[in-house]
């Protein structure tokens, strides 16, 4: 292994032999296969060296290696201290952001380093994930002790980890943490898109979504949409179900590796307006202006009816939900009800679909944000036709304003109103009761709210109904319930056309705000214009 | 880590041929050479550490000496979960305090004996060098050359943005 071939320069040699370095250092060939990347776990020696020390020894050193008259300072090592990269990736572990940043800057080597996804991943941990373990989970119930405080911590892990979806491998982590950091500084560009110059009514809907190749816009050519639920199991096709005015609902697949990308796949009889719907495959739940409740399963080609409530106290807006949860699924109705003093509160009617039957077992139950005594009509009891276990959780009484919006993402409730605040509530359900925690006043708007939504780890976004004030919030208790404006890198053009925000939504990263411009008629009439030119303005947030 | 133990002290030979006698409890603050005795039972020879010189094999033994009472860190502590603290003990901070081409020796003594915590220890004292320096000064500290032209550093700048302004 001419071990003496270096013994001119006479300086100690590294370990490992790193691209660059070659010109100057001598290796050890047997000892890398010692060495080991340190992330591995330092458990045990490779399997075949066990066998023996002696062996070891045979192989690495016949003749002892001599470096004895060490000379100080043999300068310079123009490439740096004679480390691996696996020894710079531990040590980089160690460092902040804005170090990484500037190690990045330095040569070529640090900037593959300092840039490794697995230094990254130690950052995200230690900035976004360590700081919500040590905090427990959003919860109304008094949490009983953990008896096992490292499980509930690694599940907790987990939780987060895949609701931050970067719980597989492979993760490009600093395009995670800049993610995650211009979410939290809301900075992000702006982009604006034309999608209709005048027509009817125009629905949005977004898809969380990470898959390439679903950049299409395709109008569909129906009259008088009213509503569009978009299921969100599946990720290689879009299932959607739209509902019309005319009361029928139009179910789609829509798979853009297929021509064409569309297909529709059943159709429901007209009814009543359809005002709000909400599809995880294969339950379809649609809420009429009439006030019908009625829940379906997406069997082709006609969906099966597997039951219709009906209630006369309720009002829009309206907002249902299907969630999949131990027991069976879930269907909320979350709709606002008027109060006997004015104002205006917000009830929840949760129906469990025990999934053990097929015979299609309902269970209900109601809860509300204040007495149902309270309000103005002879019972906001919800829907009846069942036998309702009714549970009111008496708080002091919550007096809404009417909402502009609702938005219902388990356990998060929010609602916007025109005061510019929203409220939001946290829903406790579990097999005992229902319960509706006192609502919490969130302020920053600095005008009417118009849009919110809240997805289920407590990240909202809310916009004002003029003007481009968009909020992001963070609604996790622990966290203090904070909010940031957008500081959007808008695209010059400084024309402040009169516009009207319709939607918001939002993935993982970007927001979406659909707005509609007043036909370009200064001062028009304060009737709402339908039609006009309407424009999806795009916060990224990559 | 109590191994029933014939033996009280174990022979470390430097590659520049020096035997060391050390208790053999503070030799296997080494991983590898605690596996290399669970391996081979009684070993009277002297064990080759075939690419740590004399100095620094001392060195990392003064360490051990040092640490030898030290509770053995969890095996299974996910690297990922657990808040990196670059705080290091005064003692350590002591020991560490050498010159820059002595501490790279010790890294790298520590990471082929497999002595943890001493790797840590060493890779923190590079850390805390690092911490708080501009590009140019981590170059001047560590004597690296400046590779990227003009163009790739702006590159990099504008890519890094987003994580300066916080």
């Amino acid at each position: 292994m001419g071990v003496g071939g270096d013994g001119g320069t006479g300086r100690r040699p590294p370990l490992i032999e790193v691209g660059e370095h070659q010109n100057n250092i001598t290796t050890f060939p047997p000892l890398t296969k010692v060495f080991r990347p340190f992330f591995e776990p330092f458990q045990s020696l490779p399997a075949h060296l066990p066998s023996g020390m002696p062996k070891r020894a045979r192989s690495t050193s016949p003749e002892p290696i001599r470096l004895q008259q060490r000379p100080k300072r043999v300068r310079p090592l123009s490439t740096g201290p004679p480390l691996s990269d696996e020894l710079y990736l531990r040590i980089f572990t160690y460092l902040e952001i804005t170090d990484l940043v500037a190690c990045q800057l330095v040569c070529h080597r640090f900037y593959r380093i300092a840039g490794d996804s697995h230094v990254w991943k130690g950052a995200f941990y230690n900035s976004f994930i360590q700081p919500r373990l040590r905090q427990r989970p959003p919860t109304l119930t008094p949490s009983k002790p953990p008896d096992n405080e490292e499980k509930v911590r690694s599940q907790r892990l987990k939780r987060w980890l895949d609701d931050e979806a970067v719980s597989h491998t492979g993760a490009d982590w600093k395009g995670l943490y800049k993610l995650r950091q211009n979410w939290l500084s809301g900075s992000c560009e702006v982009s604006e898109v034309e999608v209709a110059r005048e027509g009817g009514e125009l629905l949005v809907g977004l898809k969380d979504d990470s898959e390439p190749g679903f950049n299409l816009s395709t109008p569909l050519p129906f009259r008088n949409p009213t509503t569009l639920a978009i299921d969100t199991t599946s990720t290689t096709v879009i299932r959607f179900a739209i509902g019309f005015s005319t009361g029928s609902i139009a179910l789609f697949t829509l798979d853009p590796t297929s021509h064409p990308p569309f297909t529709r796949t059943s159709t429901l009889p007209p009814s009543a307006p359809i005002s709000a719907l909400a599809y995880t495959h294969p339950y379809l739940a649609s809420l009429t202006t009439t006030q019908e409740f009625t829940l379906y399963t997406t069997t082709t080609p006609t969906p099966t009816l597997i039951s219709t409530l009906q209630s006369q106290t309720i009002e829009p807006p309206f907002t249902l939900g299907i969630r999949e949860a131990a027991g069976g699924i879930y269907i909320s109705i979350v709709y606002t009800f008027p109060l006997v003093l004015g104002g205006w509160s917000v009830g929840v009617q949760e129906l469990r679909l025990s999934s053990s039957s097929s015979s299609s077992e309902i269970h209900s139950r109601i809860a509300t944000s204040v007495p149902t005594s309270l309000a103005a009509t002879s019972a906001a009891s919800g829907f009846t036709s069942l036998k309702t276990p009714t549970s009111s959780l008496f708080a002091l009484p919550e007096v809404l304003t009417k909402p502009t919006s609702i938005s219902y993402s388990h356990p998060y409730l929010l609602l916007s109103h025109a005061d510019n605040t929203l409220t939001v509530f946290l829903v406790s359900s579990i097999p005992s009761s229902l319960r509706i925690s006192p609502g919490a006043r969130l302020w920053g708007h600095t005008s009417a709210v118009s849009g919110a939504q809240v997805a289920g780890r407590g990240k909202a976004v809310s916009v004002s109904r003029r003007g481009g004030e968009v909020r992001v919030w963070e609604l996790e208790k622990a966290r203090g319930m904070r909010s940031v404006a957008l500081v959007g890198e808008r695209g010059g053009d400084d024309e402040r056309k009169e516009r009207e925000n319709c939607w918001v939504g939002f993935d993982r990263e970007q927001i979406v705000v659909l707005a509609r411009e007043g036909n370009g008629a200064p001062g028009g009439g304060e009737g709402e214009v339908r039609g006009g030119r309407r424009v999806l303005v795009v916060y990224d947030f990559v | 880590m109590a191994t029933p133990s014939t033996q009280a002290t174990v022979k470390l030979q430097s590659n520049d041929n020096v035997v060391i006698e050390v208790e053999r409890a503070i030799a296997e603050r080494s991983v590898l050479i605690k596996n290399m005795l669970e391996d081979c039972g009684e070993v009277t020879d002297a064990i080759p550490i075939s690419n740590v010189n004399e100095s620094i094999l001392r060195k990392v033994i003064e360490w051990c000496e040092h640490h030898k009472n030290d509770p053995v860190a969890a095996e299974n502590e996910n690297d990922d979960s657990r808040k990196k603290t670059t705080d290091i003990d005064e003692w350590d901070q002591k020991f560490m305090n050498v010159d820059q081409e002595m501490l790279f020796e010790i890294i790298l003594a520590a990471n082929f004996l497999d002595i943890k915590p001493l790797l840590d220890t060493g890779c923190k004292t590079v850390a805390n060098m690092i911490k708080g320096k501009s590009p140019e000064e981590i170059r001047k500290l560590f004597n690296i050359q400046n590779d990227f032209t003009p163009e790739e550093e702006e590159q990099i700048r504008r890519e890094n943005e987003w994580a300066e302004d916080r």
